[in-house]
């Protein structure tokens, strides 16, 4: 129950945010803003709450999947509604909500029309990614990974900048035509299902269970694969990213980099690793040379970048090459890593484009030519560029070297080659973080901007600290979400 | 057997089977009524009551007829003529959902006009008629009678509106070629009967398989023709040449009467003979089929792009989704018949709900436009950023489109989920590819509709929100009945499917 | 929290404090607080190293928290002393704190002068940690710390576009090395299951699988890995290949030149080899290339270094081929003596480079040899304390650089990984320092002044004697730093018994290794006479091309431009369109063509379209009998 009361709790109150917003009642003029923040908080932390009392109930506290609910959907394809968390899962919603809130506080000054309607979408865009996290019935997995995508286009076609229609269609074809396959690979399980039990099943712990010929299983596998490599993404079916991030407001690109691709890396994990572990391993070389291109390619693409935001979506496509490096070389440090990574990135990535949003907010630019020297009136901003950018290039002691080290330590065990040209790749990240940085905050200074606010202090910080946090103790996830992938 | 024998065995006309038929008889029944009722005194709100009443009627006798447990498994064979069965009253129902929101919507445009149009509705009566018996018929003799009196009413309808710009020359399109389309069906039907000595249905006259070099090859060919001829009315791809100018030229609530009753109709006779003479298991038939949907499918969604006139786009996009739902044809075996009725039946409901959604809003704005400016046609211009100051209507417009295009929460989806069922259990993926990429680049062009009704309102929105159209009052009702609808079928299926079953 | 633990803590706080409060700080309190916790670091880590001496266990460690765990292998964030980082910290604490000092006061007119401290205390607290490391993950942490501070203070006064690419520069060429640094991390894990750096200098030992060649490799495990660990060293050490950031770096404040790029920083990389010995003892080969890097280096920087004509330049020259020095003594596997001479060079060259600092701040900035002159009556301290630092380099008898640097070039000749050439590059090596030494001053010091406007006179610089203080401290330890003898044999391992020492060293060895400096100074007496002399015909740098390029850090930067740097700007420039997007838009593109190509058929005529039914008609027909 809990879990669906998060999900429709989050699409209740947008659109009780969407109806309410800028109406007086009762001498109290309501707020978009305001509302979905409550809801968010409140929401948030009565998931962790429930998660804590539930942990110490039950005994094997989440290293295997816990079902939640399973009731029945559409009985005449004996589809359900199952939704189900582990480990695994709990992390990447945590850092859901988390990032939630950071949105909804980039956005507390950027959006002012249609401010309803925008957090509306917001909150409907996390409660579709909580349940891509949580749902266990393929077709409702499905569903959620759709519907998710509804009022993010929104956000985007709505919101976002100058070629902002372009951008969205982009990122909606390239997902959709993806996610049709996996559809079709979706369907085609259930009915192998069928053909071996008997019975129609989309229930994923059913097909667990299943043994597929290699010859389909691989076919089968590709279809998942394809929609979640575009979704991660991988080199070469990125090139919706750059235009979506770019065009996207600023909590937008927060949600896409921080979460949205995310879901891409869980789908690896949870579906096509676990569901064709023979398939994917012989599939593991390509998979793997997939990633050291995108690792490489990302860096490059980012370096050759002068708007920010593009910079640091191409920096994405890098990271989340690591990501998938790890996820299929087969290897348990790389799970970790991969995990670390994919929070950590999620964490720099958001902290980077709550940044350009920050700076847009200032100058109405994205160009790198336009900035310059802005640490000359705004130290407090050029420490935190500084901070991100070092994350991003991977220094230790932040979030991210734990991860991409795990990764890459653990892949080297498998793919030692393909590894010392995915270490290339940390050239690359501190060329373009180099540049980034410098060309933002160093030089001579163009035109005085002034220093962040508390609300961007808080963001920043908040960001920072987990940064740093997780750069040091990172056992605080490895010790919650480990337990799956043994 | 001889047909004399024939006669003899079917004479015997018992009850069970007047009730069974009893839709068709009252709307037969309410035609003669309204022919009298003219007779007897002009008044179009009067004629308009009486037809919604027939149709209301036959609608309530067929669904109580569907849920009553009169119809074992195989359905009723009333003469050789007509063969009643489940899927046939759920067609007939969605035919008089479709007429009624015809003939509401129809109001909204005749009000326009000066003098009584009784005639019209009287068309659109025996538009349904023919419908009813195509859904019903079992016999190409009955199907030809239901396919003709269909089109020559159709072909009054369209060009009904005399005065108006394109009335004549669409009217004139139509006539000629939905001619030549029934005859080369009627040349296809002499071609079959040359072959199995029979027209009914029932006798398998695809159990041998074509050979080119014997005389079977007369039956194959008479085959594609009477396929072409059904192609033609659901315009399909190489058919579709007619759609577009006539969808636009048409009235509006005549395009959605072609765009939803014929072709339901059409495609419920079209699934009953292919299954009762076995095409499917005739692998020169499926390449056939194969051929046309894809063609379908290609060029109905790449014709759509850009196009500006909503109308001509509609036509585009149906053009495509008939390609879509040609994968039902294309079933493995006997046992998978039943699904593939469901899939279709569920899939034409998505689409008709869609189709009726939009041109509700297609019509109100007409007359909107036509109150304040010179006669036009609704272009996408039209719509822009309505959803800032129209907010029901451009819900339920986004909510038919994106069904159209297939995302959840939506029928659309469900039936395009059905379709994919139907062709993984009949393993062919060419029709899978096609159906990817069609929905691909499908989204290309319904996208852009959405966001032309997301753009931020700039200028010209104040003089469309005129507060002295009339419309504004009743129609909400309406569209948000069918916005609960759409949103309620799309994510509980079941409530639909279970009657299918 | 026990001693070892807190010593970072110290720098680290003072940090934070000046992060956080940043230019509301007054100078007093700000220099007070970066000072302070500077000496508070100095006098622990002295507390620390009398109680490492005094007791009977040989290491010291600090464990904190665990870190991360790689499979079984456990990665603490905890420390360990043992003699060698004893040394380790007391130079960066000690000299640390005198450079502190040296800035407090050189810096004091700056406005971002808590910024500067800052950074400073950063740096001490990320060079501590790479010396303290007890695990290689936890010294990268160090390593790239140090890489990330000396970047923001090489840039520190980012509005010159040159210093920003300096820095640049800097950060990435280092980082390159610490790219293969990471990578030979990956390889010692995957070879040796630990990433501890004690246990991996015993199992390097022990394991057989680790130096054995496997069948299908040409060299062992043991072999890249030492070499991807030298790639990091010579990073960081600025030794061939990668010296070039070295002299652009020197664009930063002086006091930063002094305490990252001649004493702490830049000799990470000796400690990290010195700490790894128990490797690179695995694998010969690479101890012999380490050797052949220094001796190269240092010739080439030596000869560099003769035709630099600013001052701070040839000084980072001389510090490249210092650290030449000690790779040549790591190679030769004569640890103590290279890390000894790690030791003096710290003292001296941070000498030398605060005194230089002085003379360029009563110049007004100048740094330009050529501009100088005269100054030994003008600046009769400066001068002096610059002699004693010149002394030290030059490794005159009785000097701290003498005892180190005749410890390297002993141990050379004898040494089975090193061997006669090698000496004599040592030997020229040491005449080319005493030449250049020699131009330097005179240049600087003698010949008559070419530089045109009054001094800033030193005692107009506020807390003169402070700055004084901190160069006598300074000069003190580099003249009686030698006394101190540093013994670490016990720490290190030795060769394997398969390598036998190949050659008995002659006894003249000695006296010409001695009579070496003289032979430099006497020559450019001579030489250099028109530098020294005060006479009226001009002295301008020779302009000959030769003399240019040697200048240029013999035309290393041009060759990398060439091969690196302008092939990777082209590739960028020429794909920023990003081919595969393209690509797939070709698709789109592709659709519309169709879509224009069918619109024709919609062209509305009746009679075509009677046409087309029959036709497709006809061709469906095709389809089934064909």
């Amino acid at each position: 129950m809990m879990l669906t009361i998060v999900i429709f709790g989050l699409l209740l109150s947008g659109s009780v945010a969407w109806l309410t917003d800028n109406k007086t009642f009762a001498g109290v003029k309501f707020q978009a803003k305001w509302l979905s923040l409550c809801a968010v908080l409140t929401l948030g932390s009565y998931f962790l709450l429930s998660i804590f009392s539930h942990a110490q109930s039950s005994v094997q506290n989440f290293s295997q999947l816990q079902l939640f609910e399973r009731v029945p959907w559409i009985s005449s394809l004996n589809i359900d509604y199952a939704l189900a968390l582990d480990q695994l899962s709990i992390t990447l919603i945590v850092l859901t909500f988390f990032l939630a809130v950071i949105c909804i506080l980039v956005s507390w000054q950027e959006i002012q029309e249609k401010a309803g309607f925008y957090y509306f979408n917001l909150l409907a865009t996390f409660a579709g990614i909580i349940g891509v996290f949580s749902a266990v019935d393929m077709f409702l997995f499905f569903f959620f990974w759709e519907v998710m995508l509804i009022p993010m286009t929104a956000i985007i076609a709505i919101w976002g900048h100058e070629n902002r229609y372009f951008a969205a269609i982009k990122f909606f074809i390239f997902t959709q035509v993806s996610s049709l396959l996996m559809l079709v690979a979706i369907i085609t399980m259930a009915y192998i299902h069928q053909q071996q039990t008997g019975l129609l099943s989309f229930y994923y712990q059913d097909w667990l269970s299943l043994d597929i010929k290699i010859g389909i299983a691989q076919y089968l596998m590709l279809g998942f694969f394809i929609a979640f490599a575009v979704k991660l993404p991988s080199v070469p079916v990125h090139s919706w990213l750059p235009d979506a991030h770019t065009q996207a407001p600023t909590a937008g690109s927060v949600l896409l980099a921080g979460v949205l691709l995310k879901t891409g890396a869980y789908g690896l994990i949870r579906f096509v690793i676990f569901l064709f572990p023979q398939a994917s391993e012989n599939f593991a070389p390509i998979a793997a040379t997939l990633a050291v291109l995108s690792i490489l390619y990302g860096a490059k693409m980012a370096f050759a970048q002068s708007d920010f935001k593009r910079l640091v979506a191409y920096s994405s496509i890098s990271h989340m090459g690591f990501v998938m490096l790890a996820i299929f070389s087969f290897n348990e440090i790389a799970y970790q890593g991969a995990i670390v990574t994919m929070v950590a990135h999620g964490l720099s990535s958001a902290a980077l484009f709550s940044l350009a949003g920050m700076i847009y907010h200032r100058i109405h630019s994205r160009s790198l030519n336009d900035m310059g020297g802005f640490w000359q009136s705004a130290p407090r901003m050029g420490g935190f560029g500084l901070a991100f950018a070092a994350a991003a290039f991977g220094l230790p002691g932040l979030a991210n070297f734990v991860g991409e080290f795990l990764s890459l330590v653990g892949a080297f065990q498998v793919f030692p080659i393909m590894v010392i040209f995915a270490a290339l790749g940390l050239i690359g990240s501190a060329i373009y973080g180099m540049v980034l940085f410098q060309k933002t905050f160093q030089g001579m200074p163009l035109k005085p901007v002034q220093d962040l606010s508390i609300r961007e202090i808080c963001i920043c910080s908040s960001l920072l600290g987990l940064l740093i946090i997780l750069g040091l103790y990172p056992n605080i996830i490895l010790h919650h979400s480990f337990g799956v992938l043994t | 057997m001889t047909p004399i024998d024939n006669i003899v065995e079917v004479t015997v006309f018992t009850t069970e089977m007047f009730i069974v038929l009893s839709p068709i008889l009252l709307l037969s029944f309410g035609i003669v009524l309204s022919l009298l009722l003219i007779a007897w005194q002009r008044s179009q709100k009067m004629i308009a009551v009486f037809s919604q009443a027939i149709l209301t009627f036959t609608l309530l006798l067929s669904l109580h007829l569907l849920s009553g447990s009169l119809l074992t498994g195989d359905g009723v064979q009333i003469t050789t003529l007509l063969k009643v069965d489940h899927f046939s009253y759920i067609s007939l129902s969605l035919i008089c959902l479709s007429a009624l929101a015809v003939v509401g919507l129809s109001g909204q445009v005749l009000k326009s006009e000066i003098e009584v149009h009784d005639e019209y509705y009287l068309l659109i009566l025996l538009v349904t008629l023919g419908a009813s018996i195509l859904v019903v018929s079992d016999h190409f003799a009955s199907l030809f009678l239901g396919f003709e009196l269909l089109s020559i009413s159709l072909v009054g309808l369209v060009g009904y509106f005399r005065e108006q710009k394109y009335a004549v020359e669409t009217g004139f399109k139509y006539l000629i070629l939905s001619a030549s389309a029934s005859s080369f069906m009627l040349l296809g039907i002499a071609f079959i009967y040359s072959q199995t000595g029979n027209l009914s249905f029932a006798v398998n006259s695809a159990a041998v398989s074509w050979s080119p070099n014997s005389l079977q090859l007369f039956n194959s060919i008479g085959i594609l023709l009477f396929f072409s001829g059904i192609a033609f009315k659901l315009s399909l791809a190489p058919f579709h040449f007619w759609t577009p100018d006539v969808y636009q030229g048409a009235p509006t609530p005549i395009t959605l009467l072609m765009a939803t009753v014929s072709k339901v109709a059409m495609f419920t006779v079209l699934m009953k003979c292919c299954f009762a003479q076995g095409y499917f298991n005739n692998e020169h038939f499926v390449d056939v089929i194969l051929v046309i949907a894809l063609l379908s499918m290609f060029i109905g969604n790449t014709l759509a792009l850009k196009q500006q006139n909503i109308k001509r786009l509609m036509a585009y996009s149906s053009i495509a989704h008939f390609g879509y739902l040609l994968i039902v044809l294309v079933i493995s075996s006997e046992q998978n018949i039943d699904f593939a009725w469901r899939s279709a039946l569920f899939y034409l409901s998505a689409y008709i709900l869609a189709n009726v959604s939009i041109f509700t809003i297609v019509i109100l704005h007409e007359n909107r436009i036509l109150q304040n400016s010179a006669e036009r046609e609704i272009s996408i211009g039209d719509w822009q950023s309505m959803f800032w100051y129209r907010r029901t209507e451009a819900v339920l417009l986004m909510l038919s489109i994106l069904s159209l295009a297939g995302i959840p929460l939506t029928m659309g989806f469900i039936g395009k989920f059905y379709l994919l069922n139907q062709a993984v259990i009949s393993q062919s993926w060419w029709l899978i590819s096609g159906l990817v990429i069609g929905s691909g680049i499908g989204l290309a062009y319904y996208l852009p509709l959405i966001f032309t009704m997301l753009k931020s309102s700039e200028n010209s929105i104040v003089e469309n929100e005129s507060p002295s159209d009339t419309f504004v009052k009743s129609p909400p009702l309406f569209i948000t009945i069918l916005i609960i609808i759409s949103f309620y079928f799309g994510i509980f299926p079941d409530s639909l499917s279970q009657y299918i079953m | 929290m026990s001693l070892l633990a807190s010593l970072p803590l110290y720098p680290l706080l003072s940090f934070l404090i000046l992060v956080s409060y940043g230019k509301r700080l007054s100078w007093g309190v700000a220099s007070w607080i970066s000072v302070g916790s500077m000496a508070a670091a100095a006098l622990c880590s002295i507390f620390l190293v009398n109680q490492l001496s005094t007791s009977d266990t040989t290491v010291i460690t600090a464990y904190m928290w665990q870190w991360f765990s790689v499979g079984s292998a456990k990665v603490n964030i905890s420390f360990y002393l043992d003699a060698l980082s004893a040394v380790m910290i007391l130079v960066v604490t000690g000299v640390g704190f005198l450079i502190h000092l040296f800035a407090a006061i050189y810096m004091k007119s700056d406005e971002n002068f808590s910024r500067f401290m800052a950074y400073m205390n950063l740096f001490i607290v990320a060079m501590l940690v790479l010396v303290l490391a007890d695990n290689l993950v936890l010294l990268y942490l160090g390593w790239e710390g140090v890489g990330l501070c000396s970047f923001l203070l090489i840039g520190f006064w980012y509005k010159e576009k040159s210093n920003v690419l300096a820095a640049r520069k800097a950060f990435i060429i280092t980082r390159i090395g610490d790219t293969a640094m990471a990578i030979g991390l990956f390889l010692l894990f995957k070879s040796l299951a630990s990433l501890n750096i004690a246990d991996i200098n015993q199992l390097a030992q022990t394991t057989e699988s680790f130096t054995l060649i496997s069948m299908n490799a040409t060299h062992s495990d043991a072999y890249w890995a030492a070499l991807l660990l030298l790639g990091g060293a010579v990073g960081k050490s600025a030794q061939l290949p990668l010296q070039t950031w070295l002299p652009d770096a020197m664009a930063g404040p002086t006091p930063i030149s002094a305490l990252i790029h001649a004493a702490t920083m830049v000799t990470a990389g000796v400690y990290l080899i010195a700490r790894m010995n128990g490797v690179f003892l695995m694998t010969p080969e690479v101890m012999n290339y380490v050797a052949w890097l220094g001796g190269i280096t240092l010739l080439l920087a030596g000869v560099a270094a003769l035709a630099q004509n600013d001052i701070k330049r040839v000084l980072a020259y001389s510090t490249m081929s210092q650290i030449g020095y000690m790779m040549l003594a790591l190679g030769a596997g004569a640890w103590s003596a290279g890390v000894f001479h790690l030791m003096t060079h710290a003292f001296f060259k941070a000498l030398l480079f605060l005194t230089a600092g002085a003379v360029i701040l009563a110049l007004h900035h100048q740094q330009d040899l050529f501009k100088m002159g005269g100054l030994l009556k003008k600046l009769p301290v400066e001068a002096t304390l610059f002699l004693i630092g010149l002394a030290c380099l030059i490794a005159l008898p009785g000097t701290s650089g003498f005892f180190s640097k005749e410890a390297i070039i002993a141990s050379l000749w004898s040494s089975p990984t090193a061997g006669p050439s090698l000496w004599w590059c040592a030997i020229l090596g040491a005449l080319l320092t005493s030449i250049y030494s020699c131009r330097l001053f005179f240049l600087a010091f003698l010949g008559k002044s070419r530089f045109p406007e009054t001094l800033v006179p030193s005692d107009h610089i506020e807390n003169n004697k402070l700055l004084r203080g901190a160069l006598f401290i300074l000069a003190l330890l580099s003249l009686l730093g030698g006394l101190v003898t540093v013994d670490l044999s016990s720490l290190f391992l030795s060769y394997k018994q398969s390598i036998a020492n190949s050659y008995e060293s002659p006894s003249w060895l000695h006296v010409t290794a001695i009579a070496t400096p003289f032979v430099g100074i006497i020559f450019s007496w001579f030489y250099y006479k028109n530098y020294r002399v005060i006479s009226d015909e001009s002295v301008v740098a020779s302009q000959s091309t030769f003399v240019v390029f040697c200048r240029n850090g013999l035309g290393f930067d041009t060759l990398y431009g060439a091969l690196l740097i302008k092939p990777y700007c082209f590739v960028a420039r020429l794909n920023r369109k990003d081919l595969f997007d393209q690509t797939l838009m070709l698709t789109a593109w592709y659709v519309r063509i169709w879509r224009d190509v069918l619109s024709v058929s919609q062209n509305g005529s009746l009679r075509w379209f009677a046409a087309a039914f029959g036709l497709s008609m006809v061709g469906l027909i095709c389809v089934v009998i064909l």
